[in-house]
């Protein structure tokens, strides 16, 4: 996991894992989520890595309340399709990097979340 | 051949020095009005003079600084101006790009399209330049394109342009601590994230700002970062204040003067403000600062400040004299007859003041907003001070009398030589999460507004114009046009006053 420096080291990992479409409730709740992690933890950096089949950049429409609500945070955006070894590789160099992980995930997506909840992650069904 | 690798570019409405008057750039956030698009163009943006490379003389001061990180660290690396990026095309890997106002979603630029209902040429200037053949060749190339600048967020909104022109990455806020490892990364294909968005505790510290490599549009220097004053409407207050050194001030007027802009403009939220204690100025490092400066340009030089605060000009005169003192013995001189500077008002009313811009009147109370604004502008008009005033229509819990109080002190500012814009309110800085004013929640007092600024800005233009504007022998041709432009401006607005007047009554 190359990180972009320093924006991406010492960061939140929140993994944005989707097939259908979060409402914005589920987003702002996500992003209360994330805001008391950071609060606890005193970081000062997000990198999301958002799994989909929005495509890419649509996938941002997603995230645009949260990047024009933010002021405080520097915020990382990283975008893949929705596979399953793509998101087991890309949390497994996370976690082994000593990161904070959060994972919110579509709860549908029930062999991701199986494979997800044998490691041990902070996961949230969304 | 080409040479660079890595070409920094934006559309001719950004790279221009809109013939050493960056006022008229302000035309280029509106539609053509009764003049061809071409001739608008001309008036507000030139081309500006290239080398062979087709490396401007002068370029926007944000490139700069990013040209300046990147060649700093080793990087081939260099802004070209958008009509000659194809010299450019077998070596370039990367194009960045940088722009104020990409997509006409920021102020002024939204309100004109409001309310004629047409976009701005700002906005058709940059879609001309992504679609290009050259750009649209380069992105075929496997050219990375990555966009930054103050206007980064308005990508949000278009992301079927981001698709369409294939845009790599998108940077907001100051990139002078990341550009370096991106570009890096992106030279070396490696996966780039989309959106960077960078926060204040990521800002460069002054050591990481380098000084820029040549010259800046019509001289243009900053002195400091960030702002104390935390108005709501505002992003640039949220970063950290950071005063940028004298010596290395004038190591950047020393670089455009040897690339032959002779003039300076001293950029800051609040020139007045520079090496200030909290938000009470500080006359020694305003005074040493200008006493460098002069140093540098001499008599002839041309002189700016970018932006003042109204609070800032009111207590520095009243406190210290120092209004007229820089006037007086440093800035005025046989061929500096007046000084320009961005002032805002943004309301009169005091209410919404305390409620939005708590500290934009300290250190008096918000509630003595309006007869700030007054004296300010009082002081600057007795000392050849020149402002480009703005003010907000539509902030989010604006009441009619919000309004009403804002009209009133349109009223009382008549006699002062100045030009007042009034802007829709753009969702930015804490606020950016409220609703666009557009011109379907105008009510009749914000029209009673728009017409007490246009009447005073078309009569105050005129004044400066036959005063201290464009008098050099070269620009008749654009005096000439702007002569029209006001011309046609006071008799189009006057005829559609009258309708509204006539509709208002009804």
């Amino acid at each position: 996991m190359n990180l972009l420096k320093p924006v991406e080291e010492n960061a939140l990992f929140v993994f944005l894992i989707y097939r259908s479409l979060p409402n914005s409730n589920t987003i702002n709740d996500i992003f209360r989520r994330i805001n008391s992690i950071l609060i606890k933890t005193g970081l000062r950096r997000i990198v999301f890595y958002v799994y989909s089949n929005d495509g890419n950049p649509y996938y941002l429409s997603i995230l645009r309340d949260i990047l024009q609500n933010n002021i405080l945070y520097s915020i990382v955006t990283r975008y893949y399709e929705l596979s399953l070894d793509e998101i087991i590789k890309t949390v497994d160099k996370a976690y082994s990097s000593g990161s904070k992980i959060i994972v919110f995930i579509d709860k549908n997506l029930n062999n991701i979340v199986d494979q997800l909840i044998e490691k041990e992650l902070n996961i949230v069904l969304i | 051949m080409g040479f660079y690798e890595i070409v920094i570019s934006t559309d001719r409405t950004m790279m221009s020095n809109h013939h050493g008057k960056e006022f008229l750039g302000f035309l280029a956030t509106g539609p053509p009005f009764k003049i061809p698009e071409k001739i608008w163009m001309w008036i507000a943006a030139p081309k500006v003079k290239v080398d062979e490379h087709g490396r401007p003389v002068e370029a926007p001061y944000g490139l700069r600084k990013i040209e300046a990180k990147l060649i700093d660290a080793g990087f081939k690396a260099s802004i070209i101006d958008p009509d000659h990026i194809g010299k450019h095309l077998d070596t370039m890997k990367l194009l960045l790009i940088g722009h104020h106002d990409y997509f006409s979603y920021g102020p002024p630029s939204s309100e004109w399209w409001s309310i004629t209902g047409r976009e701005p040429v700002n906005r058709v200037s940059f879609r001309r330049f992504m679609e290009n053949p050259v750009v649209r060749k380069a992105k075929e190339k496997g050219v990375k394109i990555i966009a930054g600048g103050p206007a980064a967020w308005q990508w949000l909104w278009e992301l079927d342009y981001w698709k369409k022109w294939g845009v790599d990455t998108v940077v907001e806020g100051e990139a002078e601590r990341i550009i370096v490892d991106l570009v890096d990364k992106a030279l070396n294909n490696e996966p780039l994230p989309q959106y960077i968005y960078i926060g204040p505790h990521d800002t460069p510290s002054i050591e990481e700002i380098p000084v820029i490599k040549a010259a800046s549009v019509n001289g243009l220097v900053e002195i400091m970062r960030g702002c104390p004053r935390g108005c709501r409407f505002c992003s640039v207050t949220y970063r950290p204040l950071r005063f940028i050194p004298i010596d290395k001030i004038i190591e950047e007027i020393r670089v455009n003067l040897k690339y032959g802009v002779k003039g300076v403009i001293l950029h800051s939220e609040d020139v007045l403000l520079y090496g200030a204690d909290g938000v009470r100025v500080k006359p020694e490092p305003v005074i040493k600062l200008h006493e460098a400066v002069m140093k540098e340009i001499g008599e002839t030089g041309g002189f700016a400040w970018s932006h003042a605060s109204l609070t800032c000009i009111k207590y520095a005169e009243n406190e210290y004299k120092l209004v007229s003192k820089l006037m007086n013995d440093y800035i005025k001189s046989s061929h500096r007859k007046y000084l320009g500077v961005e002032v805002g008002i943004e309301t009169g009313s005091p209410r919404l003041a305390r409620k939005i811009m708590y500290a934009k009147s300290a250190p008096y109370p918000p509630e003595q907003w309006p007869s700030i604004v007054e004296e300010a502008f009082s002081i600057m008009h007795e000392n050849n001070i020149v402002p480009a005033a703005t003010l907000i229509l539509g902030f989010p819990d604006e009441t009619i009398d919000d309004v009403v109080k804002t009209a009133e002190l349109i009223d009382r500012l008549k006699p002062y030589r100045s030009i007042i814009v009034p802007m829709f309110f753009v969702p930015m800085g804490v606020l950016k999460n409220n609703k666009w004013f557009l011109r379907e929640r105008l009510s009749l007092e914000h029209i009673d507004v728009l017409i007490k600024c246009f009447r005073h800005t078309v009569y105050w233009a005129e004044d400066i114009m036959n005063k201290f504007y464009l008098h050099e022998w070269y620009l008749f041709p654009v005096r000439f046009f702007l002569r029209i432009f006001i011309w046609l401006a006071k008799r189009e607005g006057e005829k559609t006053i009258r309708k509204l007047e006539y509709s208002m009554k009804k």
